[in-house]
């Protein structure tokens, strides 16, 4: 599922590989990342059950679900990459301009008022 | 000197460790947790998941996300995920503007916004919609002006008027042409010599381009073209049989598409082409087809039957007909009733009507960031 790790296990010979070292991933996500991926390819679930699951999975705090999103795209799971972005999306919708940049840690905040 | 750093550097060289066959295993570093900041490059991933509406308010978040949200490369990755519906009706209630009555595609068809069209008070038609633009009409005595505009970003543009020897104008269209990734609009009319002449504008450009002669002597045609797959699409009838002339945008040739149906055999007066889902979508009397994947005539798929007589107080119409299906399993028909139009949605699957308020036919489209303007 991710990308990465299958890229760096069909490119490193097998006997030369001890670990897969994902520096940029915290242990605690890392935790989630990997329930995620077996939970999607267990095929045990029905897709209407997956769906509300994943709906479970992305209901955390914005610290967890930035870092998952960072992790996502680290290791090139896009599926994994769609949810979590969804559901940022989601929870931006109704944030004043001023909460935003703080969220995104955005600098150069614009004073000028948007144009139609 | 023999520095200490030369001994370390050998020192180091000597404990090097032996590779050990491990089990594989994933491992990662600790940290302490805070907000991390997210990279600029990821912003379009969350962004492009917005509606228009919020998209529009943030552009005034920052000068970087400005710049993004007004990238027509951000707009196409936009337009990919947009699945905001929109149904739009010209309102001529006001005396003076005309106005765009938008509703939101959902179970109940709420009204959602009025906008003023930014153009002379007159009498406008639909020629169609492609990626969140609406193309619209006005007919004058020997020209005809044509609009493109993108009511979700409020963006307008006139096209160079088209001057046409008959006040008849045919048919009409409006499309995206994926060779050159942008629009084109076509009108197709019969000129002094009663030649069908085909004209085609693109979008950038000050000028009509005459592309060929129409090959189809048709007698009658639903006048504004669908939209699908890189193609116009108008329903022709040569007087004996109906069918469908596609023109391609991007090669400018036509092709002759097949009716599910016989096509001898039809009711004129319940016969309509639209696109649903992507797919042209015919509706034939009772019968709704849609065509899976574009040109395959063997692709022609019914989906589902109208009951015209489950439909309340059918029997007092002196017409009624289904026009095009719309999303949550309804369709959208017209009546007629003493001489007056009407609109019903009718949901198919459980039987129920609900009548709208609508003045005019009106055009359904995805909402986008695209602009008409370049």
């Amino acid at each position: 599922m991710s990308k990465t790790v299958k890229d760096a296990i069909e490119t490193i010979p097998t006997d030369e590989i001890n670990s897969i070292s994902l520096s940029l991933v915290r242990s605690e996500i890392l935790t989630k990342v990997i329930e995620y991926c077996k939970k999607h390819n267990s095929a045990q679930m029905s897709d209407v059950d997956l769906m509300d699951w994943d709906v479970e999975f992305a209901n955390v705090h914005y610290t967890t679900l930035f870092d998952l999103v960072l992790s996502a795209n680290y290791m090139n799971i896009n599926c994994l990459l769609d949810l979590v972005c969804g559901k940022i999306a989601d929870m931006i919708k109704g944030k004043t301009p001023g909460e935003i940049a703080k969220l995104f840690d955005i600098k150069d905040v614009s004073t000028y008022e948007e144009d139609n | 000197m023999v520095s200490d750093k030369t001994i370390s550097i050998k020192r180091r060289k000597l404990t090097k460790k032996k590779k050990k066959k491990k089990k594989r295993t994933l491992t990662s570093s600790s940290s302490s947790p805070s907000l991390p900041t997210l990279p600029f490059d990821l912003i379009p991933e969350i962004l492009c998941r917005l509606p228009v509406k919020f998209l529009l308010q943030f552009r005034c978040i920052c000068k970087s996300w400005k710049s993004l949200i007004s990238d027509y490369k951000f707009a196409k990755k936009h337009l990919t995920l947009s699945t905001t519906h929109t149904l739009h009706c010209i309102s001529y209630r006001d005396n003076a503007h005309v106005l765009l009555n938008s509703y939101s595609l959902d179970y109940v068809l709420t009204n959602i916004t009025q906008t003023q069209f930014p153009s002379p008070p007159d009498s406008y038609l639909f020629v169609g919609s492609c990626n969140g633009i609406l193309c619209l009409v006005r007919e004058g005595t020997d020209v005809v002006h044509l609009q493109l505009w993108n009511p979700s970003i409020r963006k307008f543009k006139e096209l160079p008027p088209i001057s046409t020897p008959q006040t008849f104008v045919s048919l009409y269209g409006f499309g995206y042409d994926p060779i050159i990734d942008n629009y084109k609009v076509v009108v197709v009319y019969s000129d002094l010599n009663r030649k069908m002449e085909l004209k085609v504008h693109t979008l950038g450009t000050d000028s009509w381009k005459t592309v060929s002669e129409f090959p189809f002597a048709f007698v009658s045609a639903q006048r504004p073209g669908q939209y699908v797959s890189g193609t116009i699409n108008w329903l022709v009838s040569t007087g004996i049989k109906w069918f469908i002339t596609s023109f391609d945008l991007g090669n400018e040739c036509y092709q002759e598409v097949l009716l599910p149906d016989d096509p001898c055999k039809v009711d004129e007066n319940k016969l309509s082409l639209s696109i649903f889902r992507a797919c042209l979508c015919m509706i034939s009397g009772e019968n709704v087809w849609v065509m899976k994947e574009y040109g395959n005539e063997e692709s022609w798929t019914k989906l589902f039957t109208i009951s015209y007589l489950r439909v309340p107080r059918a029997s007092s119409y002196s017409y009624i007909m289904a026009e095009c299906v719309l999303e949550n399993e309804q369709v959208l028909l017209t009546y007629n009733e003493d001489e007056r139009f009407g609109h019903i949605s009718y949901n198919y699957k459980n039987d129920t009507s609900k009548f709208i308020e609508l003045e005019n036919f009106p055009e359904i489209c995805v909402e986008s960031l695209i602009s008409p303007c370049f």
